[in-house]
């Protein structure tokens, strides 16, 4: 009885899961029919003329996504060095307790906090440049880089946690100091989970919505006149994720080539997490054994 | 014939011969093989344990006596790693038979490990733990239960006021009768028995071992042991488990008064370093 | 030199985590700040009426309902699943494979369960906007949490009660009631209480399946039976926030949401930590 209940909840729920992906496929056919590759490498969204190239969004989203990772890894790798190799015991709880904790906040609340704070400090920071407003593709970057941080240093501090004591006192029995065996013995042992733990963090920072969604100011078709060109930085920008969570949702509704277009975003994006997710999994496997 | 030769491991009392006749074959593996992915680390070509007696297993560590009780009672098939092959019987039904039921086997064949095994909550409650899952018996019947399996481990005169307190609170040698009383409550055909008296002191080893010559009486019981002088004291038969090229074989049970015939057997048994004999009180 | 170097790693590591942790008191403290004033007993107990007047009761029972409802479905289910997980599959490359899709399930973004749900629920069910689309969205994406928690206490559960369960005839169903289940009850909860912590706060997988920003109080039904919730009352009122009036019921609910949220994840932290530290260590 245990076991038929069990096999049927978990089956039902892979076939949700299974079907709801499949889903996804079969909804956004009709965008693949119309624009084949070009909804990849198409630099225009017009839906009224039926142009859908997803671009700009993927463009977005990862500048968004790669300045969040280079603002918070620094510190998140600094703070968590000094969980794993300096605090003990209490205080190591305590402060790792407060980094969860941080994970924690809603995104909306961080969103609210962008738009009532950060917004004026990059537009200030940015006035030299005459920025139109503060809604950039930077304030979303630094917002989400204090949203991904407790996840990176969470992650960091379990892999490099998870080098054995023993080895420690070893190095430090030949002399060697905190730093030097943090440099020479854990960090190059816990190497793959800190690329992991980077992975993780950005499948969150592709995947963040809300409060980036308050904070980009979502301009259609930002598109570099050059790739590098850090010009559309310090101007709003759209990414996957807040064209999704957009009303042109509602408004796609009924015609079914948009609602494949924008279910094709959403596709695209699971499959840029999901394998960002798997890859990282690959290189530091969560739990390792199994009992 | 077991009662014979109880009476002469016990030698302060006169010989009196019993019965004569041979005593009923209860468990038998034909063929056995363990393996750990691939490779073999224990053979049974051929062993019987009769009824009503304790059929001694002994030898040196890490030869498999563990391994072949699991195999007894299929407790094996749930360690990872390890696969079994060859014909293993309990009254002529086949343990590792397709229709038999590992659940009902384990309930017929109960086991008592090298180390106690005790679940957090009250005396009671461990007592009860496999009646009450797999029996099911009326609440009012529990009180009767309990007594009767704690007396039966001769635990019940030190744990009678304290049936409610946590087992965790029981030394060591009150936690394996704890754990005999939880096996003894299911009432098994069989008991298999992993080196009882492993982690206990004289005293204790005295009383555990006069409790398994008592309940040799109803039960049949498969006794393991690394120490020959228990054997001598407790065992009317005993096979023996010596390792030959890295696999451990088990050799046929032959009476214990007879000594081991094999002689790698013996010289894997006597490097064992034994305690002195003993007296027992049975 | 060396003893500089060191003395610097450990300031400048320092100072990392000094800002990472100041980062949530400094946030918090932005918070309760301005939105402690806002809170009164008529905040948490009137209807919302215009844009960011009166209170934010029917957010609150809108949110409490998609939590409960997110609950009954993900609870069950996580249980099932692990145990799937990490007693029903035999073969490692199964639960390795298992333990992966749940991680991968874990890492989709919440506004693709968003999608999916306005795919499924509302267009295709023809629901329209309704608590229980939302809650069932938000069932989906919490479920991995539970069951991971759940099965590393499960799997933290010592082999031997287990093995001595089986022992005592217990079949493997009455294990897992019997052993497993009770002994790892505080990873279901602290799980679910960290499952529910980041439900309640999610805005995206709501946005197009159950929330809406005025007009319903308490669903009768299921089809067109949206509800008010609390993150999207602040997503629409943080879209507007020039309005003076919107920015007093702004900050209240963001205390209100944040308060919901925090106290959810204090009570499970215990519980996580020890786990997580356990696993390490143990
Ligand atoms: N799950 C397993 N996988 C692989 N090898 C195993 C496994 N369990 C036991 N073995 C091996 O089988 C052999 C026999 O082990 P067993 O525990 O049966 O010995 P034993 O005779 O009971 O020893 P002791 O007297 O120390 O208890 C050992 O070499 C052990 O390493
Ligand atoms: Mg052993």
């Amino acid at each position: 009885m245990t076991r038929w209940l069990t096999w049927t909840l978990s089956l039902l729920t892979g076939v949700v899961v299974l079907g709801s992906a499949l889903l996804l496929l079969l909804e956004s056919l009709p965008a693949w029919r119309h624009s084949g590759l070009g909804f990849l490498t198409g630099t225009r969204w017009f839906f009224r003329a039926s142009e859908f190239g997803a671009a700009p969004m993927v463009y977005g989203t990862l500048v968004v996504a790669v300045l969040a990772l280079g603002l918070a890894a620094p510190l998140a790798f600094g703070a968590a060095l000094f969980t794993a190799e300096v605090l003990r015991g209490r205080a190591r709880l305590a402060v790792k307790g407060t980094i969860e904790l941080l994970a924690g906040i809603p995104s909306v609340v961080y969103g609210l906090l962008g738009v009532l704070l950060l917004r004026d400090w990059i537009y200030r920071l940015l006035s030299p440049f005459d920025p139109l407003s503060g809604d950039t593709l930077l304030t979303g970057g630094v917002l989400l880089a204090v949203m991904i941080l407790p996840t990176v240093t969470t992650l960091a501090d379990d892999s490099l946690a998870g080098v054995p004591a023993g080895q420690r006192r070893a190095a430090r029995g030949l002399g060697l100091t905190r730093a030097e065996v943090a440099a020479t013995v854990v960090v190059p042992q816990a190497a793959p989970g800190l690329v992991a733990a980077l992975l993780l963090g950005l499948g969150r920072a592709l995947g963040e919505t809300i409060a980036v969604f308050l904070v980009v100011g979502r301009r259609d078709n930002q598109w570099p006149e050059w790739l590098l060109s850090p010009k559309p930085i310090a101007e709003a920008g759209q990414t996957l994720t807040t064209k999704l969570g957009g009303s042109e949702v509602w408004i796609a509704w009924g015609d079914p080539l948009h609602w494949g277009a924008i279910v094709g975003l959403a596709l695209l994006l699971l499959s840029l997490v999901v394998g960002l997710t798997v890859t990282g999994l690959r290189l530091a496997p969560p739990g390792g054994r199994d009992a | 014939m077991a009662e014979a030769l109880r009476q002469r491991s016990a030698s302060s009392e006169p010989i009196v011969s019993a019965a004569t006749t041979e005593p009923r074959i209860v468990l038998s593996c034909n063929d056995l093989e363990v393996r750990a992915g691939g490779t073999p680390i224990l053979r049974c070509p051929e062993l019987e344990v009769r009824a009503h007696g304790v059929t001694g297993v002994i030898g040196p560590s890490g030869a498999g006596k563990s391994t072949l009780l699991k195999c007894l009672n299929r407790l094996i098939e749930l360690e990872p790693g390890l696969s079994v092959r060859g014909r293993v019987e309990l009254d002529g039904t086949a343990v590792y038979g397709r229709r038999t039921d590992p659940a009902r086997l384990r309930e017929r064949i109960g086991i008592l490990f090298q180390q106690p095994v005790v679940f957090p909550g009250s005396i009671a409650r461990n007592v009860l733990f496999g009646l009450r899952w797999v029996r099911r018996p009326p609440r009012r019947t529990w009180p009767g239960h309990v007594q009767r399996a704690l007396r039966a481990a001769s635990l019940w005169d030190e744990v009678e006021y304290r049936l409610d307190r946590p087992a965790t609170e029981l030394s060591v040698g009150q936690r394996q009768r704890l754990c005999l009383a939880r096996t003894l409550a299911m009432e098994p055909e069989v008991i298999l028995m992993d080196e009882p008296t492993s982690s206990l002191d004289p005293a204790s080893t005295e009383a555990i071992e006069g409790l398994i010559r008592r309940l040799a009486e109803r039960h049949t019981i498969v006794l393991v042991t690394h120490d020959m002088d228990q054997a001598r004291r407790v065992t009317d038969r005993i096979a023996c488990v010596c390792l030959r090229d890295g696999v451990g074989v088990v050799a046929p049970s032959v009476p214990t008064a007879t000594g081991l015939p094999d002689p790698g057997c013996r010289r894997a048994v006597e490097a064992i370093p034994g305690t002195p004999g003993r007296r027992v009180i049975p | 030199m060396r003893r500089l170097i060191d003395h610097g790693f450990t300031l400048l590591t320092g100072m990392a985590a000094l800002a990472a942790c100041g980062l949530l008191v400094g946030i918090a403290a932005v918070i309760l700040e301005r939105g402690l004033p806002a809170l009164s007993w008529e905040f948490v107990s009137r209807a919302a009426d215009g844009f960011g007047g009166g209170g934010v009761v029917y957010q609150i029972a809108g949110t409490v309902l998609l939590l409960l409802t997110a609950l009954g479905v993900a609870a069950p289910t996580a249980i099932a699943v692990a145990l799937l997980a990490t007693v029903y599959l035999d073969r490692g490359r199964s639960r390795r494979r298992l333990t992966l899709a749940l991680y991968a399930l874990n890492g989709v973004p919440s506004i693709v369960f968003g999608i999916v749900g306005l795919a499924v629920f509302v267009k295709g069910l023809g629901w329209g906007k309704s608590w229980l689309a939302g809650g069932l969205v938000l069932a989906l994406m919490i479920l991995p949490t539970l069951t991971v928690a759940l099965a590393e206490r499960i799997r933290a559960v010592p082999r031997s009660y287990r093995t001595a369960a089986s022992g005592l005839g217990l079949s493997r169903s009455a294990v897992v009631w019997s052993v497993l289940l009770p002994q790892s009850l505080g990873g279901l909860v602290s799980g679910t209480l960290l499952g529910l912590a980041r439900a309640a706060g999610e805005t995206a997988p709501i946005l197009f399946t159950a929330a809406v920003f005025a007009g319903a109080t308490l669903p009768a039904g299921v089809k067109e039976s949206p509800i008010l919730a609390l993150p999207y009352h602040i997503f629409v009122l943080a879209q507007d926030s020039f309005d003076p009036a919107a920015g007093a019921a702004l900050w209240g609910s963001a205390t209100v949401l944040l308060a919901l949220v925090l106290s959810l994840s204090i009570a499970a932290l215990p519980t996580r930590l020890r786990t997580h530290e356990e696993a390490r260590h143990g």
